[in-house]
């Protein structure tokens, strides 16, 4: 084994765990934006505010999350374009790229909108008003809006077709059969996921 | 006799590190032809469509029959073996080019070299004691034969690493080909006492871990082998050993 | 001494195996080929590998195998090496299963054997429908294993021009080509094998590759080493008929039920599905109720031409016939012959799962071949050791597999080819290499003139054909020979026609003088190459078409209805022996046999007498002389063939 091969493993699984339950997580939180500000807002606080949280935030969903990308984004790169081989894995596997390099993007984009911006006007706490004001502005309202519907709709898909690769890599599904199986289950893990967060978002569409 | 004609374009490129053309012939129609009976019909007759004598178009085949792996070119777009392209089946004008991931000779021929370097990497063969009489091998029973016979039916075309977006002129990857040809072996009852060594040679620099499952191999293999399966069989053996060394260090 | 090394021509199965089986001994090898060697022609043979292994409890054992190919030869082989190959065979089969090669099994794991033709017992191993792609890759796999050992150095894109020969006539070494680069040049090798195959291009479309246009065995015998039996060029009866290639139909097909037929009704346009049983003919199972499908190819493919030509009965008026599998289920025919099935359907677009094929004869392989010699024990066996093995006329020259001729007599069984290339790769392994180390002088070590000289001579004749600007283009030249071959050398032969070919070659030997080297370039060039392999073809054309006018007989696969001698129906082959038995006692009368049986005896018996040799071509510098040989017989007493 040498670095390569483990630095391709540990990519993949990254990509999974933590970086994917991660995201699990997050879309769930955002269910409570359902439940109006005051809900929402405790109980954001309540899980970045504590010191443990930050700690663990950053050991085990930033620096996995860093390092699933910035190997991504080079390996996407390095891909050579196969135009004419119209084939379903292979749209996949090109549109795999395409989310992973969107959701890092948006990913500055959102840290910006919920972290850096709040720190800097001093009003960090106030997640909801925050999102539900970037959401309902008459100028950029639209942008902001389109952004996270991309930006979602890629985190979505790029982890639950991650899934599927992350099963072909490690062996889990070997036979056609299997493969066919572990792609079901990607769809159903994209509309789920899709799903919720989209009802999530619309409590301040 | 009908008029109708066959019409080609064809890159065409005189040495390695010479500059590509392409070059448009048209030649007269005959039912049952195939590109390769075409391009026989050019040799005899070299002259392209504006009506200048050329050199004939180089270009490399053995059996006609898709089974010796010589003649594959990219034709309209796609990666498949040139004898096996029937005429009627393709749009005109039908562009001929030559594999794209490997260096190229003379207009369609390419040097696949480095697929066959490939199978030395991941060591494909059974190690032997001798080639005296030591009595039958081991029994094996039908189904493990079918999966076999599968995996051994790869001609190293180069159909699987020419559509694969992974494998380029400038990286090591030993493609889905070299890859399936390492669990034909580790599969094998004497085959796999070397098993390790080959995973070795895939969990090293261009190996297993160079795959980005884009799949195309397996679509594009004109002897439908099971090339993903391949992988991800690999994959699994890869992963075992990949804890055990782990653990071990 | 320096260090000495054997060259080996030829990346296909006899090439392969004397490569792996010298270096196994600790001899370096260096393999010249034309491709890659996993592509070499070996790929094509579909069918499967014969060794009497009795799987099936049948009672088949080497001496039945060796009896049936001597018999399948029409006794023109060398029965002591007919004989060793056979009772080798199945320790071959073992080797090869031992290499990974997935023969077809049992449901309890064992081998498991198909019938072929020829032969009334299972003795066929086969791994599906691409038996000779499945061997050839598996000794490439070992070859490969003593590539990185270092043992063996293979050079592929290059082709053999020509031995380099010392002062006596020995061989030192090899010419050959870079066909890249186009530069020649000479290697220095104690032994060169040609281990070439066939010559199928000669006739233009036959089921071999595009390799195969016996360049090499030529070039050997206009460098003075004997040819023999050129003119026994076995036609394969069913093949699917292509514009730019006559694709096998393996015999395989036929092996496992394949019935062939055609409507009753000369020129019946309907459907094949729609004929009902009563109204075809399966004539190859009426003619032959003993061997059906299954007689040997000479005869299967005589029988077809006669139903096409002679009673007009082909397909839709056409020369063809079907080959029908339908009876069979789809998983069946998937497991068993999938490959050539897919391939079937790949080039005519009709699945022969539900519809019977279309097929035709078509040239398909070689009996003949550069002579070679061989050391028989007392027993009648091959001393295994013995330099003289596979050795030419010319010393220190070998050939193997398609490229020699003493196997398979005038006709070749089904699936005893593969064999007789393992065979004799293996065989003559240990012989090779005693011959190397007996030499007092290693080539290395011999003085460079002499290799600079042969260098030279074929730059010169290279830059000579560079030069040819004649009207001639040399790929139209080729498929007028090959036509003419193709019209006047195949099932049917006749005096007249044959002498009017010889004369029709000469008359291509000089329009090859007023060829145009269509490109001059000096990369990558084919057609040089082409140009020079069309003068060996044309030589080839004059043994085979002369080797074919010369014998006034019909043996095997060299037909020739004016000197057919007709066997009466009831005359039973070991009547025969009696025959000559009571003949060499002086007890024969003339109400020993009934007075027909008397009469084809005496007349068979005399034409044995006249013509049981082997032909054998020298080049006089012009073309060919044939004298004849005696064959070793001693093991089987010849008799006439019958397979009804």
């Amino acid at each position: 084994m040498n670095s390569h091969f483990f630095a391709r493993r540990v990519h993949s699984l990254t990509g999974i765990i933590p970086v994917g339950l991660f995201l699990v997580y997050h879309l769930y939180t955002q269910l409570y934006l359902h439940q109006g500000a005051e809900k929402y807002n405790e109980h954001t606080n309540a899980f970045y505010d504590s010191p443990l949280a930050i700690w663990l935030l950053i050991i085990f969903v930033y620096i996995p999350l860093f390092y699933h990308s910035i190997l991504g984004a080079k390996l996407s790169i390095e891909a050579t374009p196969q135009p004419s081989y119209h084939y379903f894995s292979h749209l996949l596997y090109w549109l795999q790229r395409i989310s992973g390099i969107g959701v890092l993007l948006f990913i500055f984009a959102h840290l910006y909108n919920t972290k850096v911006m709040p720190l800097m006007t001093d009003t960090y706490g106030q997640h909801f008003e925050h999102l539900a004001e970037g959401f309902a502005s008459a100028e950029t309202g639209w942008l902001t809006k389109s952004v996270y519907l991309l930006g979602i709709l890629g985190a979505t898909f790029h982890f639950a077709n991650g899934i599927n690769t992350f099963c072909m890599t490690w062996g889990l599904a070997l036979t056609p059969r299997a493969q066919l199986r572990v792609r079901v289950l990607s769809i159903i893990v994209f509309v789920l996921l899709t799903a919720v967060a989209l009802y999530s978002m619309s409590a301040i569409w | 006799m009908s008029n109708k004609t066959i019409t080609f374009k064809i890159l065409r490129q005189d040495g390695p590190n010479q500059p590509s053309y392409w070059e448009t012939f048209v030649i007269p129609y005959l039912p049952n032809s195939n590109v390769i009976s075409c391009l026989m019909d050019i040799q005899k007759n070299p002259i392209n469509s504006e009506g200048k004598k050329v050199r004939p178009v180089v270009w490399e085949c053995n059996c006609l029959e898709e089974v010796c792996g010589t003649c594959t070119m990219v034709i309209n777009g796609k990666t498949r073996q040139s004898c096996s392209a029937l005429i009627d089946k393709l749009m005109q004008p039908i562009t001929l080019q030559p594999l794209s991931k490997f260096p190229v000779v003379r207009d369609l021929a390419v040097d696949r070299s480095r697929m066959f370097e490939a199978l030395k990497r991941v060591k494909a063969w059974v190690p032997m004691d001798g080639y005296h009489d030591l009595g039958p091998g081991d029994k094996i029973l039908p189904d493990h034969q079918g999966v076999a016979y599968k995996l051994s039916e790869c001609m190293t075309c180069g159909c699987c690493v020419e559509a694969c977006p992974q494998y380029s002129r400038d990286n090591n990857f030993l493609g889905a080909a070299a890859i399936s040809q390492a669990r034909l072996f580790n599969m094998h009852p004497t085959g796999k006492l070397i098993a390790n060594e080959r995973l070795d040679s895939l969990m090293d620099d261009g190996g297993i871990a160079a795959c980005g499952n884009a799949q195309n191999c397996v679509e594009v293999c004109p002897k439908s082998i099971p090339l993903t399966e391949s992988i991800a069989e690999m994959g699994r053996q890869s992963s075992k050993r990949f804890w055990k060394t782990l653990f071990q260090i | 001494m320096t260090k000495q090394r054997a060259i080996v021509v030829g990346g296909g199965l006899a090439g392969l195996a004397a490569t792996m089986k010298i270096a196994e001994q600790g001899m370096s090898v260096l393999l010249v080929s034309f491709l890659p060697v996993k592509r070499s022609h070996s790929v094509c043979a579909q069918g499967g590998i014969n060794g009497a292994v009795n799987i099936k409890g049948e009672g088949d054992s080497p001496e039945i195998h060796f009896y049936d190919t001597v018999k399948g030869g029409d006794f023109l082989g060398h029965q002591p090496l007919c004989k060793d190959m056979c009772y080798h065979a199945p320790f071959i089969i073992y080797l090869l299963d031992r290499m990974g090669v997935p023969f077809n099994r049992t449901p309890e794991g064992n081998l498991d054997f198909r019938r072929f033709g020829g032969t009334l017992h299972h003795r066929t191993a086969f791994s599906g429908a691409t038996t000779g792609q499945q061997l050839l890759y598996a000794l490439d796999e070992q070859v490969r294993r003593y590539e990185v050992e270092g043992l063996v150095e293979k050079i592929e894109w290059h082709e053999y021009l020509g031995a380099v020969q010392d002062d006596d006539g020995k061989c030192v070494g090899a010419v050959i080509q870079n066909l890249r680069t186009g530069d020649i040049r000479a290697e220095r090798g104690d032994a060169v094998i040609l281990a070439t195959g066939g010559p199928g291009v000669v006739y233009g479309r036959s089921t071999n590759s595009v390799v195969c246009t016996g360049t090499a065995t030529t070039s050997a015998y206009l460098q003075g080493a004997k040819f023999g039996n050129g003119e026994f060029i076995q036609i394969h009866p069913t093949a699917v008929p292509g514009r730019d290639k006559l694709r096998l139909m393996s015999e395989s097909a036929r092996g496992e039920g394949g019935r062939v037929w055609v409507p009753r009704k000369a020129n019946d346009q309907r459907d094949p599905k729609e004929i009902p049983a009563e109204e075809r003919l399966y004539f190859l199972e009426e003619k032959y109720p003993r061997f059906g499908n299954l007689v040997p190819r000479d005869v299967g493919a005589r029988e077809i031409y006669d139903i096409c030509v002679n009673q007009g009965l082909g397909v839709h008026g056409d020369m063809k016939v079907y080959l029908d599998l339908t009876h069979h289920s789809r998983e069946f025919l998937d497991r068993r012959l999938g490959g050539i099935l897919e391939i079937y359907e790949k080039f005519t677009g009709v699945d022969p799962r539900e519809e019977p094929m279309e097929i035709f004869p078509a040239v398909h392989y070689s009996m003949g071949g550069i002579w070679t010699d061989y050391t028989r024990t007392a027993d009648g066996f091959i001393d295994h050791q013995s330099p003289r093995n596979q050795m030419t006329s010319i010393e220190g020259l070998y050939a193997a597999g398609e490229a020699d001729y003493q196997y398979h007599g005038a006709n070749r069984l089904g699936a005893n080819s593969l064999l007789s290339c393992i065979y004799t790769g293996l065989m003559m392994g240990p012989g090779v290499v005693n011959y190397i180390k007996n030499q007092k002088e290693s080539a290395t070590d011999l003085p460079s003139s002499l290799f600079d000289k042969a260098q030279q001579q074929w730059q010169e004749k290279f830059t000579g054909i560079k030069q040819m600007k004649g009207k001639e283009n040399p790929y139209k030249l080729h498929a007028e020979l090959s036509e003419t071959m193709m019209s006047n050398v195949l099932i049917v032969r006749d005096n007249a026609r044959l002498a009017a070919t010889v004369e029709k070659i000469e008359e291509y030997d000089e329009r090859w003088k007023d060829v145009e080297c269509v490109d001059t370039s000096d990369w990558t060039n084919p057609v040089p190459s082409f140009v020079n392999q069309l003068y060996n073809m044309i030589q080839l054309s004059k043994v085979i078409a002369k080797g074919a006018l010369l014998r006034d007989e019909f043996r095997g696969a060299h037909y020739k209805p004016e000197f057919e001698i007709k066997q009466p129906s009831d005359f039973k082959p070991e009547s025969f022996l009696e025959y000559t038995k009571l003949k060499a006692e002086g007890g024969l009368k003339q109400d020993s046999f009934k007075p027909d049986h008397l009469e084809y005896m005496r007349l068979y018996g005399e034409s044995n007498e006249k013509w049981l040799k082997s032909s054998i071509a020298t080049f006089n510098g012009k073309g060919p002389d044939i004298s004849y040989e005696a064959v070793d017989t001693s093991l089987i007493q010849p008799r006439p063939r019958k397979y009804d």
